[in-house]
């Protein structure tokens, strides 16, 4: 197997994602462990001064199209299937994200090669390169060897640190002229702001979070009581905001918000991948489950295999006290 | 409208899977419709109410999604296609999309829905895959459907509470978020009348169902961090997380 390492950059709003720099950190790794250069593609439009922060990449390849202003998938895929084929990578990385899912997706049909999903790991083990990624919402894991000469890694966010993929290195950069057609059928419109609730669950010290082992709205009290003890705020997993039962101002995790605080109290939540991209960064991790084989045990660092709704009394009262 | 739903059977949500045999272990498992396809329906249904037309579902499985599909006709959908092979890993989600297309080709259909990603394999790619087989456009992780003038304005969920108008011309093949709608329930009159809907049933001969890799290895999630577990009753438990919160966070 011969060719480069490549790394899409993510770039929306005239910013480079931040995951970009993640998957950067990966891709350098299984550049140097193939003896490969690493190439960072960046597609946009007038958008060359970001190829600056791609400096751990050996050349960053940029096209400049109007169609690729922003991430439309329709030029984004067509721009990339066209580059693949008359460069060969090795292995394409490609970020795991709202903003651009289904591109490697779309690629990979087109080329008709293999796309690791959800790849959290990938190392290289004779030669070849070899990922490791997660099924059944993280509650399984595979390792997979990718056949044939090429291949696309869908990374999903956490695979390394986003400081392990900057550089303050200059990078080369060549421009590259593509084909794309002129007037694309999917058109983006406008982006939509976050609505800000009555609380930044950002800028919480303490947040207690409930998923859908509280059962019932009615159940949220416990949660509050537990959080007005704990001089914090109560926050939601994707299904508690789907049910209506909290806004989405207060929702944690890839849709909503990326919260650090000092403690993260997980209530009934599984730890869906989606859900650990949010909260994987505080400080103390403590989840409570009845489920022992609930992925969010993973990240915790004390967890009690209960139902929420008899701990949250329980906790709220000792808190009290403690605090006298 | 015709409005083709592809729903897909999964593990229940509240399985416990281990591995087994270089896969994970089937054999004790219910199973129970994906959760966003449950709200691709609930979004083909409330499409159907508001422009007429005829919502269909589509699902690829053994003889077992039959039990799904009967829930989808008891909340609303007219008919359904059953792509039946007894065993659901000998596709490629690429396989599974072909056969999607010519099953759903004849239909003409001006929307196309299925979720965004399933909760069991969580590829998210048979969706897209199907918009380019039947050369459509699409969107993916959409949150609210708005059919104007022959045309869709949809908005599709991005990431940190970002939101994104996209507009698009019909037909076109959307995959949808969970919690675009509340969902509904089948009544006992849905229930009694899904038992005389049309199932077309189309055997699948399986493919090489060749993903382009080897699974090596299938394992439960290694532990990124020494988790400590409490043990006891709720109250005991408390109090020891009380005293970690209290002299190792310093929260309290």
């Amino acid at each position: 197997m011969n060719g480069n390492i490549w790394v899409v950059a993510e770039q929306w709003k005239g910013q480079i994602s931040e995951i970009t720099y993640e998957v950067m950190a990966l891709g350098r790794e299984l550049a140097d462990g193939l003896g490969a250069r690493l190439e960072a593609v960046l597609l946009g439009h007038n958008a060359r001064s970001l190829a600056a922060g791609l400096g751990k990449a050996d050349l960053v390849l940029y096209a400049d199209h109007e169609s690729l202003a922003e991430p439309n998938i329709e030029a984004l895929m067509s721009a990339l299937v066209q580059l693949m084929r008359e460069r060969k990578p090795r292995a394409v990385l490609v970020p795991l994200t709202n903003v651009s899912m289904g591109l490697s997706t779309l690629v990979a049909a087109e080329l008709e090669l293999p796309v690791v999903n959800f790849c959290k790991d990938a190392k290289v083990v004779d030669g070849a390169v070899q990922a490791t990624c997660v099924l059944y919402g993280g509650k399984i894991e595979a390792t997979v060897a990718t056949a044939g000469d090429s291949a696309i890694l869908a990374v999903w966010p956490g695979a390394r640190q986003a400081d392990q993929g900057r550089s303050g290195a200059s990078p080369a950069v060549e421009e590259v002229a593509l084909e794309l057609p002129a007037g694309l059928c999917i058109k983006l419109k406008r982006y939509l702001e976050p609505e800000m609730g009555e609380v930044d669950i950002t800028q919480q010290q303490v947040l207690v979070a409930v998923g859908r082992g509280i059962q019932s709205k009615d159940n949220l009290e416990m949660a509050e009581e537990l959080a007005e003890a704990l001089g914090g705020a109560v926050c939601g997993s994707r299904p508690v905001i789907d049910q209506g039962w909290l806004p989405l101002s207060r929702q944690v995790g890839k849709s909503g918000m990326q919260v650090k605080p000092r403690l993260y109290l997980a209530l009934g939540i599984s730890g869906a991948p989606e859900h650990l991209e949010g909260m994987r960064g505080s400080d103390l991790i403590v989840a409570v489950n009845t489920d022992p084989a609930a992925p969010i045990f993973n990240e915790a660092h004390y967890g009690v295999v209960a139902d929420a709704l008899d701990l949250m009394p329980a906790l709220a009262e000792k808190v009290k006290a403690a605090k006298g | 409208m015709t409005i083709i739903v592809c729903i897909k059977q999964v593990p229940a949500r509240e399985s416990h899977l281990r591995p087994a045999g270089g896969w994970v272990e089937e054999a004790d498992l219910s199973y129970e419709i994906n959760e966003p396809d449950a709200f691709a329906l609930e979004e083909g249904l409330r499409l159907k109410e508001q422009h007429g037309g005829e919502t269909v579902v589509l699902s690829a499985g053994p003889a077992r999604v039959v039990q799904t599909i009967r829930e989808a006709l008891a909340k609303g959908a007219d008919r359904a296609i059953h792509l039946e092979h007894e065993n659901p890993r000998a596709f490629s989600p690429l396989e599974t999309a072909r056969f999607m297309a010519d099953a759903i080709a004849g239909e003409k259909p001006d929307l196309v829905l299925t979720g965004l990603q399933s909760d069991d394999l969580g590829y998210g790619h048979t969706g897209v895959i199907l918009a380019e087989l039947l050369g459509l456009p699409h969107a993916t992780i959409v949150m609210q459907v708005e059919v104007r003038d022959g045309a869709l304005r949809v908005k599709r969920e991005l990431e940190g509470g970002w939101f994104q108008h996209v507009e698009m011309p019909l037909p076109a093949l959307l995959t949808i978020q969970s919690g675009i709608g509340a969902l509904r329930y089948a009544t006992l009159m849905g229930i009694k009348k899904a038992r005389t809907k049309e199932i077309r049933r189309v055997p699948l001969e399986a493919g090489p169902g060749d993903a382009g890799f080897q699974v090596e290895r299938v394992s439960l999630p290694a532990r990124s961090k020494a988790t400590r577990l409490f043990d006891g009753s709720p109250q005991e438990a408390a109090a020891q997380l009380v005293e970690k919160l209290k002299f190792e966070a310093r929260v309290l």
